[in-house]
């Protein structure tokens, strides 16, 4: 007979109410206004898309359990085992990640291209990676590349940020952003913040057209403490400010270079930048582990999606998401976390030679203030 | 007869060059987009693996070992050169869809693996028998890859259009990789568990033995 | 190390097998080169094999250029059946960049028949040039007509427009040149006249009423993201625009179209006004009276706008050149049958 009243554990041993389970039906939560809005804006077909991504992804996964249970052998004897097994360690993440994929596609896909794609995004990139925590990349970005990669480019380029450039044809249903890089032959419309904001008349993906469900969602994760609060906020901001910086170059041919805040709040609401930023790179699993580490790997990603931006005239978010997850095992080896309990040492600070020790030490001060130069220039 | 059957059953299957091996990934990866191409490589380096491999092993006494390598080296790159000659005068076609692959085929390491292995220890006919199996282990892995990244990534057969739908990143390397992985996944769990179900019976045949010499004695 | 020792040692040993392992290559790859070279001639040969589908005698032609949108960099004529192959260049593709194409032209009896084959040779900066299919290439032998020029809009399912309309210049560069050199140039009666900068002048055409007013069917050129619009202007005697109809608006989407100018789509801004006023909306460019749906032209739709404009611009300017032309030639007999020529 075993004790079972002592439980065997690898550290840390915290105990607490939060499962991964409960963390999930949060992040739902969160994503259903963007939902919401997505069917609202695009009607039947986004109704589609999500439908069928969520559940594309909850049957692969049961599938790649089953069969990695087991289920088939004996004639399916144990099938009925499996599936129990199965239900008891089902943890909604596949439902998060079906439903993040079809909010940031565009609503003019198919749904054999979604099916496709969220097979991708658990099987591939999830579960032959060791399943729920052990991918190394987000899987609905990963698969939204795959997808945007794979199929019609047309489809997928444009409804993210459309017509970031207005000379390429490539973008179907343009809208007039291609503002926010001005160069010559560019339109200078400008679509006004308050509709970009409320994703009215804009085209888009379905979940991150209109911001505020976006915004709702922050709110809500923040405050039941899924998310940090300042990740996003210091992602989007790093992101703005360094989007108005490279902007600013196209404005040399038309005379001079021009640090132009008006475009701030344009370039953060457009695109999947502030769907990723709340949804997406906040990742427990695919993101750094420490502070300093989360601080880094934000910076970067925001002038990462910032310049590629620029340089592509592309919706970058997800293919910078994919990248920056693949950096994360580097950038929690190199920014070391504070062990829990442990007191930084007081470095001794470094003896000032100062005359009156020189003296002491009964060295010439001639020599003292020859070394103590120095010290000051380095200063 | 039975040195011969194992000689080819490693190069075909137990040690094939591209999905127990991992060996010459570089054209494997580069090249499987199109089933045509990928057959193409395959039997060229069949062609000049046996080549290199008789002309090794015949020559195996006379090399010194001290620069055996250098040897290998010019034997092979002989041989490639005249492979790409050979090729760009009587199959055009092939000789642009294979590309730079074809030179890289010197360095590509199947061959001079073999080489090194196999071929300086062993007589010619052995040697040959060698490089026919590892040839051809890699010729079909690299058809059946191509096949399925062509068909599903092109939705073409040996250029052929089969059909509308395609999935467009497995006609890319980075697709290709994907696939790579999934048929050595797939290569490796067939042959673990053909392996098994020998040892299994192995087994049972030796219990049973076993019993019946209980029984005589 | 005496000299005896140094032969029987290893390193001499290496040497000679190093030495005559090089050598046999050598010889076996020099003898091998020499039977299996491949001559720049046979290569040549194998290139035009490829695109023709046949091995073929050619002749070299001298290479002019015809059309601004293209540039013709080699030119053959087939000696067996008289058909010519151009390479051809095609400018504005996208992001500035260019298509490379071989065309073969369809020539019998001192006249193109049509278009054989598209192949794409190479391109500079077109990215997706993978999603230009064969079928969308088919189309140019398919549409061919006598004297069609080919547009963007013409070729279906290559997705990107910049690559579509640098191919659709480089067929249209090599029907050019064909053409020219056969000596069938189709004059070009608009070329002399003002304001044809965005006007596609082959493809335009008027007709002369009993009235005495002049029906101009226009047909612009694209301009980036609109693709040609085209617009019937008639123009009375006077020189007033008395109609003004968009037949086909070459507005990318209905976003554009929306944005565009509502005097300009249903011609209110143009009825009654001569070249003078036209003149004058075209002098202010930027800033438009207002007054009609207070959109200004300098939307997201200015290309458009401007296309449009040029249209009324060039049927006012001209229109009284038609008119001298006809009383010379006899009731514009003639330009009518220009007219339909170049339909």
């Amino acid at each position: 007979m075993t004790d079972n009243s002592v439980v065997v554990s690898t550290p840390p041993h915290v105990k607490s109410r939060r499962t991964t389970r409960s963390v999930m039906l949060d992040v739902i939560i969160a994503l259903l206004p963007c939902a919401i809005a997505g069917i609202v804006f695009f009607g039947w077909r986004a109704f589609v898309i999500e439908a069928v991504a969520v559940l594309a992804c909850v049957a692969t996964e049961f599938v790649y359990f089953f069969i990695l249970n087991k289920g088939f052998a004996k004639k399916c004897k144990d099938a009925g085992a499996v599936c129990k097994r199965w239900l008891k360690q089902f943890d909604f993440t596949s439902i998060v990640t079906g439903l993040i994929l079809a909010l940031i596609l565009p609503s003019t896909v198919a749904w054999y291209e979604v099916l496709i794609g969220s097979m991708f995004a658990i099987a591939i990139v999830k579960m032959l990676f060791g399943g729920t925590g052990k991918n190394l990349v987000n899987p609905a970005s990963a698969a939204r590349v795959f997808m945007a990669i794979s199929f019609a480019i047309s489809t997928y380029v444009a409804a993210n940020i459309p017509a970031l450039r207005f000379e390429s044809g490539i973008f179907t249903d343009a809208t007039n952003l291609a503002w926010l890089f001005p160069s010559e032959g560019n339109p200078t419309t400008k679509i006004s913040v308050l509709d970009l904001f409320l994703g009215t008349g804009v085209a888009g993906c379905i979940g991150e057209t209109c911001k505020v469900t976006i915004l709702i969602g922050y709110i809500y994760l923040s405050v039941r403490n899924v998310i940090k609060w300042w990740q996003p906020l210091m992602f989007i901001a790093i992101f703005g400010f360094a989007a108005v910086f490279f902007s600013g170059f196209g404005f040399i041919a038309t005379g001079g270079y021009i640090f132009d805040m008006e475009l701030f709040l344009p370039h953060i609401f457009s695109g999947g930048v502030l769907f990723g930023a709340v949804f997406m790179f906040p990742d427990y699993v695919t993101s750094p582990k420490g502070v300093y580490g989360q601080i880094f790997y934000y910076a970067v990603a925001a002038i990462l999606v910032a310049a590629l931006r620029y340089l592509t005239k592309l919706e970058v978010t997800s293919f910078v998401i994919i990248l920056m997850n693949l950096f994360v095992p580097l950038i929690d080896k190199y920014f070391i976390r504070r062990p829990y309990g442990y007191v930084k040492a007081k470095k001794p600070k470094a003896e000032k030679i100062t005359p009156e020790s020189a003296a002491e030490n009964l060295i010439e001060p001639v020599d003292a203030n020859a070394s103590a130069a120095p010290d000051k220039e380095g200063k | 007869m039975n040195k011969y059957k194992k000689i080819t059953l490693d190069g075909l299957i137990y040690q094939n060059p591209t999905f127990m091996l991992v060996l010459g990934t570089c054209p494997t990866l580069g090249l499987i987009s199109s089933a045509f191409s990928s057959m193409g490589m395959g039997l060229t380096v069949l062609v000049v693996l046996t080549l290199s491999n008789i002309i090794i092993s015949a020559l195996r006494k006379v090399i010194p070992s001290a620069v055996r390598i250098p040897c290998y080296i010019v034997i092979i790159a002989t041989l490639v050169t005249f492979a790409r000659m050979f090729l760009e005068k009587f199959l055009p076609d092939l000789y642009d869809s294979l590309g730079g692959f074809l030179a890289l085929i010197v360095v590509n390491c199947i061959i001079l693996g073999r080489a090194e292995a196999f071929a300086n220890k062993n007589g010619v006919l052995e040697s040959a028998a060698d490089g026919i199996a590892n040839g051809l282990g890699f010729t079909v892995a690299l058809t059946i890859m191509g096949v399925i990244c062509e068909f599903l990534g092109k939705g073409s057969l040996f250029g052929a259009q089969i059909m509308e739908f395609k999935i467009g990143m497995l006609a890319t390397p980075a697709g290709a990789f994907l696939v790579y992985g999934l048929c050595i996944a797939v290569f490796v769990y067939i042959i673990d568990g053909f392996e098994r179900w020998r040892r299994v019976k192995a087994n049972k045949l030796a219990r049973e033995n076993l019993l019946n010499a209980k029984e005589a004695a | 190390m005496t000299v005896k020792q140094f032969f029987k040692s290893t390193a001499f040993k290496c040497i000679i097998t190093l030495t005559c392992v090089l050598l046999v290559s050598g010889i076996f790859l020099t003898i091998m080169n020499g039977l299996l070279a491949v001559s720049d001639a046979e290569r040549f040969e194998r290139a035009i094999n490829k695109i023709y589908g046949k091995s073929v005698k050619t002749e070299t032609v001298a290479v002019a250029n015809y059309n601004d949108n293209a540039t013709i960099d080699e030119a053959y004529r087939v000696k067996d059946d008289g058909n010519y192959l151009i390479k051809s260049t095609g400018k504005g593709g996208y992001d500035n960049g260019t298509v490379t194409c071989w065309i073969v032209v369809n020539v019998s009896g001192g006249a193109v028949k049509g278009i054989d084959k598209v192949v794409i040779e190479s391109n500079k900066g077109q990215s997706y040039i993978d999603r230009v299919s064969d079928k969308a290439l088919n189309q140019f032998t398919e549409l061919y007509t006598d004297g069609i020029i080919y547009t963007q809009d013409l070729i279906t399912n290559a997705t990107v427009k910049g690559t579509k309309t640098a191919i659709c210049n480089a067929v249209n560069g090599a029907l050019d040149f064909v053409n020219a050199l056969l000596g069938n140039v189709t004059e070009d009666i608009y070329a002399e006249f003002d304001f044809v900068e965005y006007i596609e002048t082959k493809l335009t055409s008027h007709e002369v009423n009993e009235d005495g007013s002049i029906t101009f069917h226009i047909v612009t050129k694209g301009l980036k993201e609109p693709s040609g619009f085209k617009v019937d202007i008639t123009i009375n005697a006077d020189g007033v625009v008395t109609d003004y109809t968009v037949t086909e608006n070459g507005s990318t989407s209905n976003t554009y179209v929306g944005q565009m100018h509502a005097g300009i789509l249903d011609g209110t801004l143009f009825e009654g006004k001569d070249f003078a006023g036209i003149e004058a909306i075209l002098d202010n460019g930027i800033s438009l009276p207002s007054d009609n749906s207070g959109t200004e032209i300098s939307t997201g739709a200015t290309h458009s706008n401007y296309l449009c404009l040029y249209a009324a611009a060039f049927a006012t300017k001209n229109y009284d050149k038609l008119i001298v032309d006809d009383g010379g030639n006899e009731g514009g007999g003639e330009t009518d049958e220009g007219g339909t020529e170049n339909e």
